[in-house]
């Protein structure tokens, strides 16, 4: 049950950025699906899918809100390769966050220092999320 | 008295599977965002970062309890016995996050494992040695919405495998023993079976002691004097000092199974026994006593098994623990100073004592050279010597003999065990 619900949640993730795909991208999402498939019995393979849906994504330049759905089915697939069930709280923080994600990416702003601030607020970002598995220590 | 032990488990946290594949795919993705200014990927990559920025408001972690039936297990060696483990967290959380393994230390095998769940097993366990033999859960279990990841072992129950005794009796050494009704011969005149002597009646004496025949050819009465069975009390000291690697190490086996070995023997002719156990600062000592229960005591206090026995400080063998003119049956690989002077401290309380050497050879792991094994046999028999000048006799136990001829060997010379005044 739960590795059907993974895997579907997987596939759909792949779906919605092969929509009108055409050749690299929908090889590309070809692998993804092949990856996903593994990965019900290996499971770094689903790393790996989710890592290749990103690529069809990237070759086939879908809108925004598609890689927002492609990567919410990719946070639900993870969650549910590895563990059980989904708790509310893990719900809440992807909706939560795929709603700043969309909104961040549909406020285009065009200054000319932000691809200077990028790196170092990913940085911060990134820092500032894993603190709670190293700080205690 | 049998019963369940419960164990908190003491975890490690750590990031799980889920929260590595989720920073991999994240930090791969933020990286290629920001080189090749992607920003799909950046609304792709949110759920994921949401998904790890939820550790904080997940369930706090839970705590483990480990339940074990029983806590604590008794048998000899060779022996099945079964424990129940089963571990349960609190808060509960959901079933399949906590898992439980069974395992045993080296030794040990497990003949059978029932798994009912994954978190409660019954295993079935076997030594071939004496010992404590912990019974340790792996556990892992998953917690924080499967982010975090906590492990541990924990020694969930104790199986105490207690060594088989041969059954043969050993000699206790020839000594004068105390006034008391028992199944030692002794020629002291009293109540009792063998035949001593015939003298003359005396006002007092009971008249089915007097000898009819002698009394009806002497023309006076004559009565049958008896020889008298004693008691005795044999206390056995065990040496618990830490020993080098090695010979010394492996002697140590045969230290506690001469040692049930002499209790077993004593129980069964009916004397009172007793055991200290010196070493590791807190000398373990059982007052002398009789009875079946009083051999299980005796395990007890020697594998240190609850609290059945008495402590104290030091490193001589407490007075309470061995009775006036109580025999002393001391087993050790005779290395340690410490001990010897134990022994010496109860000859010189007047007790007859003597010592097992279990050490056979030297102590060495290696392979020595012949002059030095000749060199260390030289150096122990002179301690042999000293020691029995002292008081304190030693035999030499082998390992292919038994316990009861070796102690046939203890020197036959008659004492008379001072009362300390």
């Amino acid at each position: 049950m739960n590795r059907a619900l993974s895997a579907a949640f997987g596939l759909v993730m792949v779906a919605a950025v092969a929509v009108a795909a055409d050749d690299a991208a929908l090889i590309v999402a070809g692998l993804a699906t092949l990856a996903v498939l593994v990965g019900n019995v290996f499971r770094p393979a689903a790393t790996l899918a989710v890592l290749l849906a990103a690529t069809a994504l990237v070759l086939n330049e879908s809108p925004a809100m598609l890689a927002a759905l492609s990567g919410l089915c990719a946070a639900c697939y993870l969650v549910l390769r590895h563990t059980t069930v989904i708790t509310a709280p893990t719900v809440i923080g992807a909706v939560g966050f795929t709603a700043v994600g969309l909104a961040t990416v549909s406020l285009r702003v065009d200054l000319p220092w932000v691809p200077l601030v990028a790196p170092l607020a990913v940085l911060t970002l990134v820092a500032l999320v894993t603190r709670p598995f190293w700080a205690d220590r | 008295m049998i019963e369940a032990r419960t164990t908190e488990a003491q975890l490690r946290w750590r990031p799980s599977s889920l929260t590595l594949a989720i920073l991999t795919c994240v930090a791969v993705l933020l990286a290629v965002a920001v080189i090749g200014s992607l920003w799909q990927l950046v609304a792709f990559a949110a759920p994921l970062l949401g998904v790890l920025c939820s550790i904080g408001w997940q369930r706090p972690v839970p705590v483990v309890v480990v339940r074990a039936d029983p806590g604590t297990h008794r048998c000899f060696e060779t022996e099945q016995a079964r424990v129940e483990v089963a571990a349960s967290p609190r808060p509960e959380t959901d079933s399949d996050a906590l898992e439980l393994t069974v395992s045993v230390v080296p030794g040990m095998r497990i003949e059978r494992t029932d798994s009912e769940s994954r978190r409660h097993s019954t295993v079935v366990v076997a030594a071939d040695r004496w010992g404590r033999y912990p019974i340790q859960g792996r556990i892992t279990v998953g917690a924080r919405g499967g982010l975090l990841e906590g492990t541990g072992v924990v020694d969930a129950a104790d199986v105490f495998v207690f060594p088989m005794a041969p059954p043969q009796s050993t000699a206790i050494p020839r000594t004068d023993l105390l006034d008391r009704l028992g199944t030692h011969l002794t020629r002291h005149i009293g109540p009792g079976v063998e035949y001593a002597d015939v003298r003359r009646y005396v006002p007092g004496d009971q008249l089915r002691t007097v000898n009819w025949p002698v009394s009806a050819r002497r023309g006076s009465l004559h009565v049958t004097q008896r020889l008298t069975d004693r008691a005795a009390d044999v206390v056995v000291l065990v040496d618990n000092y830490p020993q080098p690697a090695g010979p010394a190490t492996e002697a140590t086996d045969r230290t506690v199974r001469g040692a049930v070995q002499v209790v077993q023997s004593a129980l069964r002719s009916g004397d009172r026994a007793g055991v200290v156990a010196l070493g590791d600062r807190h000398p373990r000592w059982l007052g002398a006593d009789i009875g079946r229960r009083q051999f299980y005591r005796v395990l007890d206090a020697v594998l240190a098994v609850d609290g059945g026995f008495d402590t104290t400080p030091g490193t001589l063998a407490p007075r309470a623990a061995v009775p006036p003119g109580a025999i002393v049956v001391a087993f050790s690989t005779m290395l340690d100073t410490e001990f010897a002077l134990a022994l010496i401290d109860l000859r010189k309380r007047g007790h007859s004592v003597v010592a097992v050497d279990v050490l056979e050879g030297a102590p060495f792991e290696d392979e020595i050279d012949r002059v030095v094994a000749r060199m260390w046999s030289l150096q122990r028999s002179f301690m042999y010597r000293d020691m029995a000048t002292v008081g304190v006799d030693i035999v030499a136990w082998r390992e292919a003999d038994t316990l009861d001829t070796a102690m046939q060997l203890v020197p036959d010379h008659r004492r008379t065990a001072r009362r300390p005044r």
